[in-house]
């Protein structure tokens, strides 16, 4: 092998790093910001009327004590990020998790009466894992936190 | 809606049976495999 | 240690952390049962990760070096990387349903992992249709290379990015009593996987040495056929 076979190497190692490099740069700073899997209540209030019809993932806590239900399936909620919330209406049969306080992603348009009519909802769970004798299990709060990804009020 | 999760034991078993397969499956492919190949390099040297 | 002796010590570490898991530890607050799932997916996804980390190093190792030894042990950790990442996406799938309510959806880590096993495996593909060793050698270290700069993205998308899936779990959110099966299984992985890829490597490094060499003269084979 002559040293110019290890040079040609050497500089296809340093140009295939350097490309992936870039590729790395562009979609973590770049591409990243624009490419958003769910919005939040505020967000959603900012980009306005743009919203009203659209079908989006709206991201957020079901808010304490919001959750109402109606006939059969039928049920209504607020996913709130603590400082803006949305009412969602719902009427499939929400995952085993759903509850107050947890993370949800539900895809929404919005209907006439500014509600968020919900065509399918999905639950959020935390990077916690309790065992039931756990002291830790108890603290409700903290584990709300963790459900990282789905902003929660006091974090913001 | 309690807000736990009761039962599912059927996906804790289907994910367990599909990983076991997986990992033995590879695992005796690759000695198979080596295998073969110890007979074929001996084949080509004599 | 000789590859076999890992693979068995894996293998047995293996299920035994799987049993302990599944009929031992106690089962989760709000996840119930279904939660168990997490002592085989972590250490998949682990591992997964680290195996595709390799090929990584290999294909650097190789371009620099230009030791086709690097070349085998590129293709042993990718293949067995590939195994490990295609089949976790299948196990957090099935994990997804009762949780989240949904079988796939595209989520960042979702879509950056299914990205990361169809990038692997198509370079696995690719080096199957080429046939000399150093071109083969040259052409996959620079796609793993390229392909590699998924791998930091998969791990970090639940940081970067709104998704659906949770951040990473660290021993402070996860109670002691998950803990070491959980560990006893990564670490049981490890042992089975780097097993797996020295011998795959000597496998690899046989097949390249008998299908380089120079084949018999045509003379040869015609008195053979005699």
């Amino acid at each position: 092998m002559s040293s110019n076979d290890g040079r040609k190497r050497v500089a296809l190692a340093l140009g295939a790093c350097a490309f992936a490099g870039t590729l790395l740069y562009f979609v973590v700073g770049g591409i990243g910001n624009n490419l958003v899997y769910y919005w939040g209540p505020t967000e959603v209030l900012a980009a306005g009327p743009k919203a009203q019809g659209a079908s989006i993932r709206l991201g957020g806590l079901v808010e304490k004590g919001s959750i109402v239900k109606g006939e059969g399936s039928n049920m209504s909620f607020t996913v709130t990020d603590g400082k803006k919330s949305f009412p969602v209406r719902c009427t499939s049969v929400p995952p085993q998790m759903f509850r107050e306080g947890i993370g949800v992603v539900v895809e929404v348009t919005v209907a006439g009466d500014g509600v968020f009519e919900s065509h399918r909802l999905m639950v959020s769970h935390g990077n916690e894992y309790r065992a039931p004798d756990d002291p830790a299990s108890v603290d409700l709060k903290k584990l709300m936190d963790s459900t990282d990804g789905i902003r929660s009020p006091d974090k913001e | 809606m309690s807000g736990e999760i009761v039962g599912g034991w059927e996906y804790v078993i289907a994910v367990y049976v599909i990983s076991a397969l997986v990992y033995a499956g590879y695992a005796y492919s690759v000695l198979r495999r080596d295998n073969a190949s110890r007979s074929l390099s001996k084949e080509t040297k004599s | 240690m000789k590859p076999k002796t890992l693979v068995v010590i894996g293998g047995t570490l293996l299920t035994a952390g799987c049993f302990w898991g599944l009929l031992f530890a106690p089962a989760e607050v709000f996840m119930g049962d279904v939660y168990r799932i997490f002592y085989i997916h972590v250490p998949t996804a682990w591992n997964g990760l680290l195996l595709l980390t390799a090929a990584f190093i290999c294909a650097v190792m190789y371009l620099m070096k230009g030791d086709l030894m690097w070349d085998d042990r590129l293709e042993a950790s990718m293949e067995a990387g590939v195994v490990l990442s295609a089949l976790l996406t299948v196990q957090g799938s099935i994990w997804a349903r009762p949780t989240w309510g949904v079988w796939w959806n595209w989520d960042p880590r979702l879509t950056t992992t299914a990205i990361l096993v169809f990038a692997f495996a198509g370079i696995l593909a690719l080096r199957t249709s080429l046939k000399e060793p150093r071109r083969r050698a040259m052409v996959t270290s620079v796609a793993t290379i390229v392909a590699a700069a998924d791998v930091p993205l998969v791990y970090f998308s639940v940081r970067f990015w709104n998704s659906l899936h949770q951040i990473q779990s660290s021993p402070e959110t996860v109670s002691a009593a998950f803990v070491w099966p959980l560990r006893v299984n990564a670490i049981a992985v490890l042992l089975l996987m780097a097993g797996l890829i020295s011998i795959r490597a000597e496998t690899v490094a046989r097949l390249r040495e008998a299908g380089s060499e120079p084949p018999p003269l045509p003379s040869a084979q015609v008195e053979g056929a005699r």
